[in-house]
């Protein structure tokens, strides 16, 4: 069997455990991904360190507290992952975290992609977060819609922040409870704005789970 | 934006082509570019859209995209002479083997030692193939030898247009009267060479990635020549016509490796030490032994540099490691094209996972240029494997035929 990230040749262990499952990565590449354990570092973005983190702190102080649950931390093999996923546009490597994503316990009533802007999307012609939700046990609702079309990934931390919220909502989403779903959580402003334009639409109460936390 | 012989994604045109292009489909129950099944994904255009996730590094391949090609005869190739060339009777022999070859669209492999100047060979059938409006391919699985390569014949053809294609390289989609390019690279080209060269034909990955085959294959146009290059083909190449030289340019004969069969740590460092003037190969079976070897010859007091397939400053090292006298570990990726004049060679562990053509292509490294003839092999082991006997067998009975 071929490892999916890495190309190589491996043999799968089968044990009773995991029959069923369809194994895809090489024993190599899977110690690569380090899981971030669930009471260790910040309490609201997962950041491996102090029990809170400054950013976080800062958020508090501002009164938007927004917890974020990351599955894995963005290192090395998980740059490699993302590289061929978002910009190479190898979208069935997804399936690697599928275990993973189909444990994540979904309480809330809705799961919320972040949108791509249309332009974005129409290079791309898939929205990486949404693949990601529509892999977790929930229901899935394309709520948000995003307007402008600045690149994500070549901006400065402090050109995100200082940035206008790109997001509204397009459909009613008064006293739902919701889950906002991402690939990276990097500085944690796209959450964080989708969340407040969720808010002043009037939803309930809001989560976030992302694929990755970068440190 | 020339596209003629070429096969590309329709996005990736950039400047506009004034010609009527021809389209089809990029995907369809396979890769159209490069053969394999396609794998389901989503995408803008609905839920049946499929992508290869074979050939993703050249770009993404939809359903819903388009290879596009001109369907335009290509530009008659300049024809061009090669420099004065003093080959040995030997040489002449392959070379007019290959001339004939070349006039009878045929096939063939070319077994001949390492060192025995394979490029040069080449020169005679490149010259009559551009003289009789052809155009050249010079193919291999490794992009070290493109480079190589490509400063030999920019040297050679003063006139001809010559390409180098190989990841990273700024010529991409270029096509020249002589094209020099990884296998790779190919998969962008359609029918477009009439003769064509394979470099190293057993190298990894082209040995064992069918792939690759394809690629050259669909590059090549109907009618083509294909000359095979080898100092180890395998029984499956040797079934073609086939030239055999078994003698280096120079006339020496090939350094036959020693054994060291068991052998210490303290072999190894008296063995750097016996050989202090020059610069010294060490072949590690593995990559993660690189860095033991290197920690215990520091602890020795012997400095060494690293390289390795991976390894970002690879060219960089390779080209430093050519001016001193120092000391190289490497893994298998030095075990072909390269030239260092007065080069002596260990393969440590030399009973583990070393193939018999990757030993006889490292004893080959050794006594290549004329000032330099011989030079000291050594496989150390601490046991014994059949592809050590192989290939000393092998260069053994290369030797006999050689000089009978």
């Amino acid at each position: 069997m071929n490892c999916h990230l890495c190309g190589q040749d491996f043999l799968p262990v089968w044990t009773l455990s995991n029959v069923w499952t369809r194994q895809t990565l090489c024993p190599t590449c899977k110690i690569e991904f380090v899981k971030r354990g669930e009471c260790e570092g910040c309490e609201d973005c997962g950041k491996p360190g102090p029990p809170l983190c400054p950013d976080c702190q800062n958020w508090r102080n501002q009164g938007r507290r927004l917890v974020t649950h990351p599955l894995f931390l963005y290192q090395t093999q998980a740059k490699a992952f993302m590289k061929r996923y978002k910009f190479l546009g190898d979208t069935a490597l997804l399936d690697v975290f599928k275990t993973e994503l189909k444990k994540v316990k979904v309480k809330q009533d809705w799961i919320v992609p972040i949108p791509l802007s249309p332009e974005r999307l129409g290079e791309r012609r898939f929205n990486q977060a949404e693949l990601i939700a529509r892999m977790m046990r929930g229901r899935v609702r394309l709520v948000l819609e995003r307007t402008d079309g600045v690149a994500f990934s070549h901006q400065t931390r402090h050109e995100r922040l200082e940035r206008d919220n790109p997001y509204h909502v397009i459909q009613p989403v008064t006293g739902k409870t919701i889950l906002l779903v991402d690939d990276v959580y990097t500085t944690g402003i796209t959450l964080h704005q989708a969340a407040s334009r969720l808010y002043e639409a009037g939803a309930k109460e809001i989560s976030a789970v992302t694929l990755f936390r970068s440190v | 934006m020339d596209l003629r012989g070429r096969l590309i994604p329709d996005y990736r045109i950039d400047t506009p082509v004034d010609a009527p292009l021809e389209y089809r489909p990029a995907v369809t129950w396979r890769c159209e570019r490069c053969g394999k099944l396609p794998t389901r994904g989503p995408c803008m255009c609905g839920k049946r859209c499929y992508y290869c996730r074979h050939c993703l590094i050249f770009g993404k391949l939809r359903t819903c995209d388009r290879l596009v090609t001109d369907p335009r005869p290509l530009d008659p190739v300049r024809p061009d002479y090669h420099t004065e060339l003093n080959l040995t009777s030997d040489q002449q022999w392959i070379a007019d083997a290959i001339i004939r070859t070349i006039d009878q669209q045929a096939k063939l492999l070319v077994h001949a030692v390492c060192g025995a100047g394979k490029t040069p060979m080449l020169f005679p059938g490149i010259e009559r193939a551009l003289c009789t409006n052809r155009r050249v391919l010079i193919t291999t699985p490794r992009a070290d030898v493109v480079r190589e390569l490509t400063g030999h014949l920019t040297q050679a053809f003063q006139q001809a247009t010559i390409v180098s294609l190989f990841g990273g390289s700024a010529e991409r989609l270029g096509l020249g009267d002589i094209t020099i390019s990884t296998t790779h690279q190919l998969i962008h080209y359609r029918a477009c060479f009439d003769v064509v060269f394979i470099d190293e034909v057993d190298a990894f990955p082209y040995r064992t990635d069918r792939t690759l085959h394809r690629y050259v294959r669909q590059a090549t146009a109907p009618g083509a020549s294909l000359i095979l290059l080898s100092a180890t083909p395998s029984l499956r190449d040797q079934r073609l016509p086939t030239v055999r030289l078994m003698r280096r340019y120079h006339g020496f004969p090939l350094p036959i490796p020693r054994l060291q069969i068991p052998y210490t740590k303290q072999d190894i460092v008296d063995w750097l030490r016996t050989h202090a003037t020059q610069p010294r190969l060490l072949f590690v079976p593995q990559v993660a032994a690189l860095e033991t070897w290197q920690t215990f010859l520091h602890q020795q007091g012997i400095g060494c540099e690293t390289v390795h397939a991976a390894d970002p400053d690879r060219v960089t090292k390779v080209a430093r490691f050519r001016q001193t006298t120092g000391i190289l570990l490497t893994t298998t990726i030095l075990e072909r094209g390269v030239t260092l004049a007065g080069v002596q060679v260990a393969v440590l562990d030399a009973d583990q996972s070393f193939s018999s053509a990757a030993l006889i292509q490292i004893s080959g490294r050794v006594g290549r240029s004329a000032d330099f003839p011989e030079g000291d092999v050594v496989f150390f082991a601490n046991d014994r494997s059949d592809a050590m006997y192989e290939a000393i067998d092998h260069i053994k009975r290369a030797n006999r035929e050689g000089f009978r």
